[in-house]
């Protein structure tokens, strides 16, 4: 197990390294950084001056560890639009993501496994064809415009919840169940396809000549087999967790990172993306590292090698 | 037929159906046998003539949808056990009757130890709790000849090798002591010497318990081995029954006999029957007659228009066949 | 139980694997007609301001009229041509990024499942990489170096695409490798080359169909979601999930700006899944875990 978690540990720092040299060739690829950091209304000096900062009359692989050590102490430089630091601006957003998402993997799990195992015990009857009718649609339509409805019906009509914000429980409803309903649909799918393979195993059938009761078949037997290759699609999740926030935050003004993001394509804003895609990436990166030892610990096979 | 005192199983014309988009396929159709207490009673046939599915039948476990008991009587110590409600049949599961599974690789639930899995039979039929349940559960290891069980007893069954892991099951198998056990081809995932260990164990948890054993092997090594009796099945049909040496010194079918000649030595292990010419029907084709007909060298007229009631040609040594 | 006659009844029939599905292959008909014809069947041009016809709701509703079926946008510009002119927006980027994502990613997963070792374990590990990663910021920085345009959508779908086609080819490749066509190809001398195009990819065929169709939806929905933030194809063109975005500014007053677009994609996404679903169980019943999702 330990030795799992090293292993584990240096090849998440070596993706996020690919990530960095990526994200560093892509800038240097596409013309002159320097004009890309500064705003439009720099003046010749500060062209200079920030070429300088930037090291770039230096050799390339100087210029790339300078932009790595910068990014490793958090330093991305300041955004064009508000000149504050970048790293600030992260540090007051990323929270209030993590919060709306952490609702939102509630939700999604408490919608999802339920649908899942019914699905797959009910495999062929209405319920089985319900549960896929529920799916598909969720599968199918678009995150951000669900929002948009859920706001024309629930803020403009109804008038019973708040549009944007997120300082009561009630700012959570929508956007949470939003994201919540955006995971739902996978889970649940790959819960039931898992679930079908499960029930149809000898262990299973072996519990069942042991004369277990169903529901502890199902619950016990197969659930917890089942969730096993739902952790094992852990990092796919998260992914798509972080675009899913990007497009939900937008929709509700949700002061996160998502939001963050939105403001800073729309304003061209180059330090603030540049940080904001290395933070979400060494995020996502390190929440796949976390998930990964999760799986480990829970399957036995992992944890307790022979 | 009144009560015999000695008799532990009798099943009565069972007939297990499939139903699928492709027609309904007659796993099971019309399978007779007895199974006295304490005997070993085999059923041996190629793979797709519905042993397996008969033994899951006696469990009650057949996969439904699609396939469904349509008929016929299961009786263990006189109740009919396809009569009773799917909670009582649970409590027969394990107590009364058990089964050890093909694959040992894939019987034992990967995140439980075995020690749990062991305990959890035993809890549900005897109540047992904390260290007795606990002491138990060891002694049963014990039983099934596992060195340092106390150790075994945490291990996840990864951590076996799947002689072991067999032995563990028939010790969940045997766990609340039942009456009748059946055994679907339990040694063929097994390598050759660790199949006879297993062989010996099984008789001697036998002979310990007194268990009624339905050993179910398309190897008819195994069945000289291990059974009194035995029953030649044949495309959801039982073709012949009698005591093993009935079969193998006066096989009457011509199936059987066809079987006993493609038997290069009896020890050796039977994978394809080649000697055979053809393949068994499908099982979704309606025959009126015998199936086996097709195959048969002395099928006559009368074998293809209707199947044959079962002979007594001579005592306990029943055969379906027109020439008798 | 419900009736077979019944609304919900059919419903659930056309989604019960064996029957042809009927109606979504009906409107994916429609969409790629709609896509092909274009602005030549749309009532009005596109991009044809009307700043005297704005927000006109649609027939409906009260103030709609029949000139605009679905009503007009904040310029006055006719949603139902919009729509229409936007379907092939969507269907060429669908187009563009599957067949890129699917031919790098069939030809990797190939390679990697056939020779295993280490380019299988360093494809493989390069590909679940890929997939951890949400495609969103990658099309997010292209947006802001190279400008948001068709090619940084199609470029950063079929970065995670071939991901996608890799993983499940190479699974179908390592199975298929233990069968006998392969080995006895072997036996023969047949080159690599030769048994990877002869022998495996012609048995990998209908996998990759189902996968292709199951993946149209994610990929209008995705290039749909990089529109609405900015990171997607620019304007004028119409697009669906610019116009989704646009709209939202106009929720409160005008709601049927975002509806009908959303609806479209949503529609569209809805026959594909479920036209792949049941290619899938009419393919082959095994393919169970070759996911479309996420």
């Amino acid at each position: 197990m330990q030795r799992y978690i090293v292993i584990r540990f240096i090849q998440t720092v070596i993706t996020l390294l690919i990530l960095s040299i990526v994200i560093f060739t892509l800038v240097r690829m596409s013309g002159d950084p320097v004009l890309l950091m500064l705003p439009e209304t720099a003046t010749e000096e500060d062209y200079e001056l920030m070429k300088s900062q930037l090291g770039l009359n230096k050799p390339v692989y100087q210029q790339y560890l300078i932009f790595l050590f910068d990014a490793v102490k958090g330093d991305f430089g300041k955004s064009i639009r508000t000149r504050k630091p970048v790293i600030l601006s992260i540090k007051e957003t990323l929270p209030n993501s993590i919060k709306l998402v952490t609702v939102a993997f509630v939700i999604g799990f408490a919608l999802s496994i339920p649908l899942g195992i019914v699905a797959a015990v009910k495999k062929g009857t209405v319920w089985d064809n319900m549960a896929r009718v529920v799916t598909g649609l969720g599968q199918s339509i678009p995150t951000f415009w669900v929002g948009l409805m859920l706001l024309q019906i629930f803020v403009v009509w109804l008038r019973i919840l708040p549009a944007s914000g997120m300082d009561t429980w009630q700012h959570y409803v929508m956007p949470a169940t939003c994201l919540g309903i955006f995971l739902m649909s996978g889970v649940a799918r790959l819960l039931r396809s898992s679930m079908l393979d499960v029930l149809d195993s000898e262990f299973v059938k072996m519990a069942r000549i042991k004369g277990v009761r169903e529901s502890v078949v199902i619950w016990k037997h197969a659930l917890r087999n089942s969730l096993l290759s739902v952790v094992s699609f852990g990092g796919m999740y998260i992914a798509i967790m972080v675009t899913g926030a990007i497009l939900v935050e937008t929709v509700f003004a949700w002061p996160g990172f998502g939001r963050l993001a939105y403001a800073a394509i729309v304003n061209q804003d180059f330090p603030l993306i540049q940080g904001v895609v290395l933070t979400a990436g060494a995020v996502v990166m390190s929440a796949n590292f976390f998930t990964d030892i999760l799986y480990a610990y829970l399957d036995p096979r992992i944890r307790v090698q022979v | 037929m009144g009560d015999n005192m000695s008799e532990l199983l009798n099943v009565k014309n069972l007939k297990t159906y499939f139903f699928t988009k492709y027609g309904t396929v007659k796993a099971v159709d019309g399978v007779s046998f007895k199974v006295d207490k304490g005997e070993t009673f085999g059923i041996v046939g190629e793979s797709g003539c519905g042993k397996s599915i008969t033994a899951l039948s006696i469990m009650r476990l057949v996969p439904d949808p699609p396939g469904r008991i349509v008929g016929g009587e299961i009786v263990l110590e006189g109740e009919d056990i396809l009569k009773i409600s799917d909670n009582e049949m649970r409590k027969v599961r394990g107590k009364k009757i058990s089964m050890i599974l093909q694959d040992p690789m894939t019987s034992l639930n990967p995140v439980f130890t075995i020690g749990i899995q062991l305990e959890e039979a035993i809890k549900i039929h005897q109540g047992l709790k904390g260290r007795s349940l606990r002491e138990r559960a060891i002694e049963l290891l014990e039983m099934v000849q596992i060195s340092s069980a106390a150790v075994r007893y945490k291990n996840w069954p990864h951590q076996l090798s799947g002689g072991m892991r067999q032995r563990v099951i028939g010790a969940i198998s045997v766990s609340s002591e039942p009456r009748l056990l059946i055994a679907d081809e339990p040694t063929t995932a097994l390598d050759a010497t660790i199949q006879v260990q297993f062989l010996r164990l099984l008789r001697e948890l036998q002979e310990k318990t007194g268990v009624g054993l339905v050993f179910i092997t398309h190897d008819f090594g195994i069945i000289a081995r291990m059974c009194q009796r035995a029953a030649v099945m044949y495309a959801g049909r039982i073709v012949e029954t009698g005591s093993v040496r009935d079969l193998f010194d006066n096989p009457s079918h011509p199936y059987t006999a066809a079987l006993m000649r493609s038997l290069p030595k009896l020890e050796e292990k039977v994978e394809r029957l080649a000697s055979i010419e053809g393949q068994p029907p499908p099982l979704n084709d309606d025959i009126q007659g015998c199936r086996f007909a097709e195959r048969c060298t002395v099928a006559e007229h009368q074998c293809r228009l209707s199947y044959p009631d079962e002979t007594e040609i001579s005592d306990g040594h029943f055969v379906s066949c027109w020439k008798f | 139980m419900i009736k077979s006659n019944s609304p919900m009844g059919f419903i659930f029939k056309i989604f019960r694997p064996g029957r042809y599905p009927v109606i979504p292959i009906t409107i994916i008909c429609i969409f790629i007609l709609l896509a092909v014809l274009g602005q030549a069947i749309a009532p009005y041009s596109a991009n044809q301001i009307d700043l005297r016809e704005r927000f006109t709701p649609p027939f409906f509703m009260e103030g709609g009229s029949m000139r605009h079926l679905l009503g007009t946008d904040a310029m006055g510009r006719d949603i139902l041509s919009r729509i229409i002119v936007g379907t092939r927006v969507s269907f060429i980027v669908a187009i563009l990024s599957l067949t890129l994502g699917g031919v790098v990613g069939t030809a990797l997963g190939i390679i990697s499942g056939f020779y295993g070792g280490t380019i299988d374990s360093i494809l493989m590990r390069t590909a679940d990489a890929t997939l951890a990663f949400p495609i969103i910021l990658l099309a997010m920085l292209l947006a802001i170096i190279i400008g948001p345009s068709l090619q940084n959508v199609v470029i950063s779908l079929g970065i995670v695409l071939w991901a996608r086609y890799a993983r499940v080819v190479r699974g179908e490749v390592l199975s298929l490798k233990e069968r006998d066509f392969v080995a006895l190809a072997r036996i023969a001398g047949a080159s690599g080359i030769r048994i990877m195009w002869k022998h495996l990819f012609p048995n990998i065929r209908s996998t990759l169909l189902v996968l292709l169709t199951l993946q149209v939806g994610w990929v209008i929905i995705v290039e749909a979601s990089l529109s609405f933030i900015g990171a997607g194809i620019p304007g004028p063109t119409p697009v669906w999930g610019s116009m989704i975005a646009k709209g939202r500014d106009y929720v409160t007053t005008a709601w049927w700006i975002p509806f009908f677009p959303g609806m479209a994609v949503a529609i569209v996404c809805l026959s594909f899944n479920m036209f792949g679903d049941w290619l899938r169980e009419a393919l082959d019943p095994r393919m169970r875990q070759v996911g479309g999702g996420g």
